[in-house]
């Protein structure tokens, strides 16, 4: 198992001392860009779509937010806070949601005569911290399911779940010393990967 | 479900939150946080043993989670025993080999007061199983020698570390279950080397000693300890091999080497008086009680030298050699030597046994053999000369039956045409046609020549004698008989009597008469050929006949006789054409009409062997013509006018028939193609 994160931290695009926002402040750096949309876009999806944003505007609209963050990165002060950045997210997300509304009211008003006054939902920040839990959590069991047999991830969901250790050894037909073992296996692992992904990604110190 | 599912996203979002706290170790190592948070090492001491300055406590090590043997001072010891007890720590652990107990820790309480662990003995001191083995006799010597033997190593290794025990007894000596041997308790032991004389007058301070009186205790055991101990002198490995010889004493008779009182025992050591271990107990080899009473010795310099000396008398004796502390004699060592090598000298002696008796067999098989191989060649030379002897009688016989042979034959050969023709005439002949005196038919003449002429002769000469008016015409016959025999020169007297008569035969008897001798050379085909054509053309014809049936009956047929005989033919000789080789004779008469037989009746033909016969043109119409060719075997028919075979019978040789298409009819040739080829 030990071996098996070795491998998987090798693999790893993060490890690289050099940090995605680091690579950002680099313009020849195209290699960033695509990773970068790749961990946000769909995030910022997620986002868009609970701020209800209508289908036919979500790709342009997801774009744009994407390009203000990326744009925004190498101005962010980093902290030690994953609060701050979340905010800074926020702040961006809104204010581009906020363009973009005014934009597209205008046009629509133009069109249509209707006034759309307040489209943004005063929770956005609420949206953007449970999407973002969500998001990272998604990442990292898909990490723990690529390097844990089925055996060691059903412990671990059933521990999730709050079953007993006897519960679950009696189900598993696993000694209860093994389940411990693989309970805290894949629940240290867990802290690891969801350590590493936001450090990464929430550009913390 | 649905709460399932909460909780899940709860925990998840817990595990979220918790991915930058600083991790709690003992969640993953629960041992590394109990052993980090251990207080106190040693719980749950149980008093084991009390010895004379210590006492041995058994113990739960909580670090390395195993019951432990702990030793400490009395608890009212004086503090000047703090360093010899810490010494005696420090020793045992210098001491790393299986057979030395192992001290894990040396230290100091919350007391203060000095404390060390060691392995926690299992098993039964050395004494204990000594007195079982007296007891009830479990532990056989050899078990009981190589425990001596595992303490014999661990002493070696101590004396290489220059460490002396000083207090070897059964007691100190922990036999386990398995066979391991821990030698114990190096409280009295020391580091030879000067700077350990100092802590050795401390030992022997007298106010330590006294303390330790209190207790009971005399340093070191009466019986194992050397005179030299007892006596306070020097004291140096050779101590230890005393010690060590009074172990095997003990080993060996299981009772300790001095019995009595402490001062008996005392003065018995000191005077060297020890009692030899064979007559302590039964069964104790005399070897070994040697090597007992030399390690024994009043004198240091008298005993072994070293313990791996004593080890390897020790290991003579187990390996079945004699030590050399044991004078023994050249029965003791053929002893030893059988009982080292029990299996391979039975099976030797077993085989030798075997090779004699084998051996003996075959020489009394063999002389046997003998005799009765000298017995046969005595008898086969007896043999071998009757067989000489007969063999040269054999071969006389054998000379004189060819010699017979040889006469025997000739008289055959003389006799043996006679003989045919006269079991011919016997047989064949009518009685009446020889008592009519007919001799002189034709017929009878072809038939049986010789007969019919000595027949002649006789009947002659009869009437030469009994008919003397008739003598001249008798005469006459006989120069015919003569003549006819080709006896020229025997006729000639007889034709000159009436030669007229004779007519011209009287002249060519006359000319053959001179030309040839018939004693001398036998008459050739072509001159019998001349004498029949010389016949035929003075009309002669019987006697031509004649004189070629008599010549054949005579002499048999030889070569050129193709010609003698178609000379008979007279002026149709030249129709045919004999050839010898192949036995065939072509007829080939043209134009020209003449029978196979002549006038006589007489069929000369039968002179020649014939197997072929090829009829070139003729006038044969009827196979009768040829029923005499008894050997014919191809008849070539086209040349004639033979529409018939006739009675197959008479041609047994036959096998191949060549005739013309239309020269059978079909009942012929359907009756005759089974028997011979027809083509």
């Amino acid at each position: 198992m030990d071996q098996q994160h070795q491998i998987n931290l090798s693999e790893d695009p993060w490890k690289t001392r050099e940090t995605l926002i680091d690579r950002a402040r680099d313009p020849s750096d195209s290699q960033a860009w695509d990773e970068f949309t790749n961990y946000y876009s769909g995030f910022i999806r997620m986002v868009l779509i609970k701020l209800q944003v209508t289908r036919d505007d979500l790709e342009d609209f997801s774009q744009d937010v994407l390009l203000k963050l990326w744009q925004g990165l190498p101005k962010m002060e980093m902290g030690r806070d994953d609060a701050r950045f979340r905010a800074w997210m926020g702040t961006v997300i809104r204010n581009a949601v906020y363009n973009h509304c005014s934009q597209a009211s205008t046009r629509k008003r133009r069109e249509t005569n209707a006034a759309v006054a307040d489209v943004a939902p005063p929770d956005i920040e609420d949206i953007i911290e449970s999407e973002w839990r969500k998001h990272i959590i998604a990442l990292v069991i898909e990490r723990l399911n690529a390097s844990f047999s089925g055996k060691a991830m059903d412990v671990f969901t059933m521990t999730l779940d709050g079953k007993s250790v006897d519960d679950i050894a009696s189900a598993m037909e696993l000694t209860k010393a093994s389940v411990y073992v693989l309970r805290n296996r894949v629940r240290t692992r867990f802290l690891d990967e969801a350590k590493q992904l936001r450090s990464q990604l929430e550009f913390r110190e | 479900m649905m709460t399932e599912s909460n909780i899940q996203t709860q925990a998840l979002n817990q595990l979220f939150d918790q991915a930058f706290d600083e991790r709690d170790p003992a969640e993953q190592s629960p041992l590394y946080v109990d052993l980090r948070s251990l207080e106190e090492r040693y719980v749950q001491a149980e008093l084991i043993a009390v010895g004379g300055m210590k006492r041995i406590l058994k113990v739960l090590d909580r670090r390395s989670n195993r019951h432990v043997a702990m030793a400490r001072l009395h608890e009212d010891a004086s503090d000047l025993l703090f360093d010899p007890f810490i010494r005696e720590a420090r020793l045992t652990a210098l001491l790393e080999h299986p057979n030395v107990i192992s001290v894990h820790d040396v230290g100091v309480d919350k007391e203060e007061k000095p404390y060390f662990t060691m392995d926690l003995k299992v098993g039964d001191g050395l004494d204990v199983v000594l007195q079982k083995a007296l007891a009830d006799g479990g532990c056989p010597l050899s078990d009981r020698l190589e425990i001596f033997l595992k303490v014999c190593d661990a002493i070696t290794f101590a004396h290489s570390r220059d460490v002396i025990h000083l207090d070897l007894k059964p007691a100190n000596i922990q036999v386990g279950h398995y066979g391991e041997v821990l030698v114990c308790d190096w409280g009295l032991g020391k580091l030879i080397g000067s700077t350990d004389e100092i802590d050795d007058d401390e030992l022997l301070n007298p106010d330590l000693l006294s303390g330790m009186t209190v207790y009971g205790k005399v340093k070191g055991t009466p019986g194992y300890m050397a005179p030299e101990q007892i006596r306070g002198e020097n004291r140096d490995k050779r101590t230890d091999i005393y010690a060590l010889g009074g172990l095997l004493y003990a080993v060996l008779t299981c009772r300790p080497p001095l019995a009595g009182d402490t001062d008996t025992m005392q003065q018995a050591a000191l005077s060297g008086d020890i009692v030899p271990p064979t007559e302590r107990g039964s069964g104790v080899p005399e070897s070994l009680s040697a090597v007992v009473m030399k390690a024994m010795a009043l004198e240091p310099a008298d005993r072994y030298a070293s313990v791996s000396d004593l080890i390897t008398e020790v290991r003579a004796f187990l390996g079945g050699f004699s030590p050399v502390a044991h004078e023994s004699g050249l029965s003791t060592e053929f002893l030893l030597f059988y009982r080292r090598h029990r299996v391979s000298c039975n099976l030797a002696a077993a085989f030798v046994v075997m090779v004699v008796v084998v051996t003996a067999l075959f020489v009394d098989r063999l002389s046997a053999k003998r005799v009765e191989a000298e017995a046969l060649a005595a008898r086969l030379r007896v043999e071998k000369q009757e067989t000489e002897t007969l063999a040269a009688r054999l071969r006389v016989e054998k000379e004189e039956t060819e010699k017979l042979a040889v006469q025997l034959r000739v008289e055959k050969e003389d006799s043996e045409a006679l003989l045919r023709e006269i079991g011919l005439m016997t047989t064949a002949l009518p009685v009446d046609l020889v008592a009519t005196g007919d001799q002189f038919s034709h017929d009878f003449f072809y038939q049986l020549p010789l007969v019919s002429y000595e027949l002649s002769i006789r009947s002659v000469h009869e009437m030469i004698r009994t008919e003397p008016e008739r003598a001249d015409e008798a005469r006459l016959q006989l120069a015919y008989l003569y003549f006819m025999s080709a006896e020229f020169a025997e006729a000639k007297p007889y034709f000159e009597i009436d030669p007229k008569r004779m007519r011209g035969l009287a002249r060519v008897n006359e000319a053959l008469a001179e030309s040839f001798d018939p004693d001398k050379h036998k008459t050739s085909a072509t001159q019998l050929a001349g004498i029949i054509k010389t016949l035929l053309s003075m009309n002669r014809k019987v006697q031509a006949g004649k004189f070629l049936a008599y010549d054949y009956a005579s002499l048999g047929y030889r070569e050129g006789y193709g010609l003698a005989v178609t000379a008979m033919f007279g002026n149709h000789a030249h129709c045919f054409s004999y050839e010898a080789e192949t036995q065939t004779l072509t007829i080939d008469a043209g134009v020209e009409s003449f029978s196979l037989r002549t006038n006589q009746g007489q069929y000369p033909l039968r002179f020649l062997p014939i197997k072929r016969l090829i009829l070139v043109d003729t006038v044969i119409s009827d196979s009768s013509e040829i029923t005499d060719l008894k050997m014919l075997e191809m008849a070539d028919l086209r040349g004639s006018q033979i529409t018939s075979m006739g009675d197959l019978n008479m041609f047994p040789q036959l096998k191949t028939l060549i005739v013309r298409p239309d020269q059978l009819s079909q009942e012929e040739e359907i009756r005759l193609r089974p028997q011979v080829r027809i083509k």
